[in-house]
């Protein structure tokens, strides 16, 4: 409980009071493209980890895949495009500028479907769809002095196909979420 | 957390198998030494194994590969138009910085894109593609750990090669790692 109002708290101050240094993550031509140039900003140091899949590359995997992966192949072929940066830790504030991405994308009109919050670790999955059809995902994933890891994944996806890509293509920040149960809703 | 392995031990004993009947020097793989010992300069880079297969010396091979257990390589080694792969041994401290090598951003300038960037001295790798019109032509992997460089470029039909990895099953996950391409 006590938990529970510090974080409304915080969410509560993050909507009053935005960051210096916040801008604006969606600020490209496509909505449900997240701007990771913003959230470098946030860091010291360049991503431990940045993974840019799209275009060409993404439709070569998908076809490559069609024999042995069909499965996967179809997700791929869905999809426009998959971004994965993971950081070092660093900043006090780190925790509070991802609640404030998190808001500026339901602003967009992205929809939480979770959220976690616990000792400290926050996971948030936000997803833009249009009629029905699920067109954007995001995954924030903090982990106090350890890492932060940011997905973002545009194209016909359902967030239980994340973990399956991931071990598909073996990105590790992706494969995490193999187990997840996410709400059916 | 673990991350993509961009080059298996198994991919390249593979690579320096089917390209060891052709070896010679490569004067781009020297090049890419030059730039790691100016970056590092606290470390020295060995060089033990530079290779450079075109056409010719593949075709050689997809005659060496149509005998016994290797013959199930030949679909790959047929995809493949050329290699330069280059292994070196690493004596002394590397810098202890996230970067990306000067010779990766020319290529990216010529219109290579970089896919995959792993950043955590002193282990780092980069991925990088070329592509023409719809087509995957060719990939340069790097990858750099405290004790060995391994530089991997590689023409040819990039689709048929995942391909032909994928479908492989007891290449398991140490190949897929290549696709991934991570």
């Amino acid at each position: 409980m006590k938990h529970a109002l510090v974080f409304l708290s915080l969410v509560f101050v993050s909507l009053l009071v935005v960051p210096a240094n916040a801008q604006d993550v969606t600020a490209t031509d496509n909505p449900r493209v997240v701007d990771f140039s913003a959230i470098d900003a946030w860091f010291a140091e360049p991503p431990t980890l940045e993974v840019n899949i799209d275009g060409v590359i993404l439709r070569m995997l998908s076809r490559a895949a069609k024999e042995s992966e069909p499965e996967v192949s179809s997700a791929l072929a869905r999809m426009q495009s998959i971004q994965v940066r993971s950081y070092d830790n660093t900043g006090a504030e780190l925790a509070e500028q991802i609640s404030s991405l998190s808001q500026q994308l339901e602003d967009q009109g992205w929809s939480r479907v979770v959220r976690v919050r616990d000792e400290g670790e926050t996971v948030d999955v936000m997803l833009n769809a249009t009629e029905d059809v699920i067109s954007g995902i995001s995954v924030f994933v903090f982990k106090p002095n350890e890492e932060s890891v940011f997905v973002n994944i545009i194209g016909e996806i359902s967030p239980e196909e994340i973990g399956r890509i991931g071990n598909a293509l073996n990105i590790s920040p992706l494969q995490q979420f193999d187990d997840y149960d996410f709400p059916e809703s | 957390m673990t991350y993509p392995r961009l080059i298996s031990t198994p991919l390249l004993v593979l690579l320096i198998a089917v390209t060891s009947s052709g070896c010679f020097g490569s004067q781009e793989l020297s090049r890419v030494q030059a730039q790691f010992e100016r970056d590092h300069p606290d470390a020295q880079f060995q060089r033990d194994v530079s290779i450079s297969a075109g056409p010719l010396t593949l075709s050689s091979i997809l005659q060496l590969t149509r005998l016994g257990e290797v013959s199930r390589l030949q679909p790959l080694v047929r995809s493949i138009e050329g290699v330069k792969l280059g292994v070196y041994s690493i004596e002394g401290e590397l810098a202890s910085k996230r970067y990306t090598p000067d010779f990766l951003d020319q290529l990216m300038n010529r219109g290579w894109v970089i896919t995959v960037r792993h950043m955590n001295p002193p282990e780092q790798s980069w991925l990088l593609y070329n592509a023409r019109g719809e087509q995957v032509r060719d990939f340069y992997i790097v990858r750099l750990d405290e004790d060995q460089l391994v530089v991997v470029r590689l023409r040819g039909n990039m689709e048929r090669i995942i391909a032909t990895i994928l479908s492989e099953n007891d290449w398991n996950v140490d190949a897929r790692a290549l696709t991934l391409i991570p």
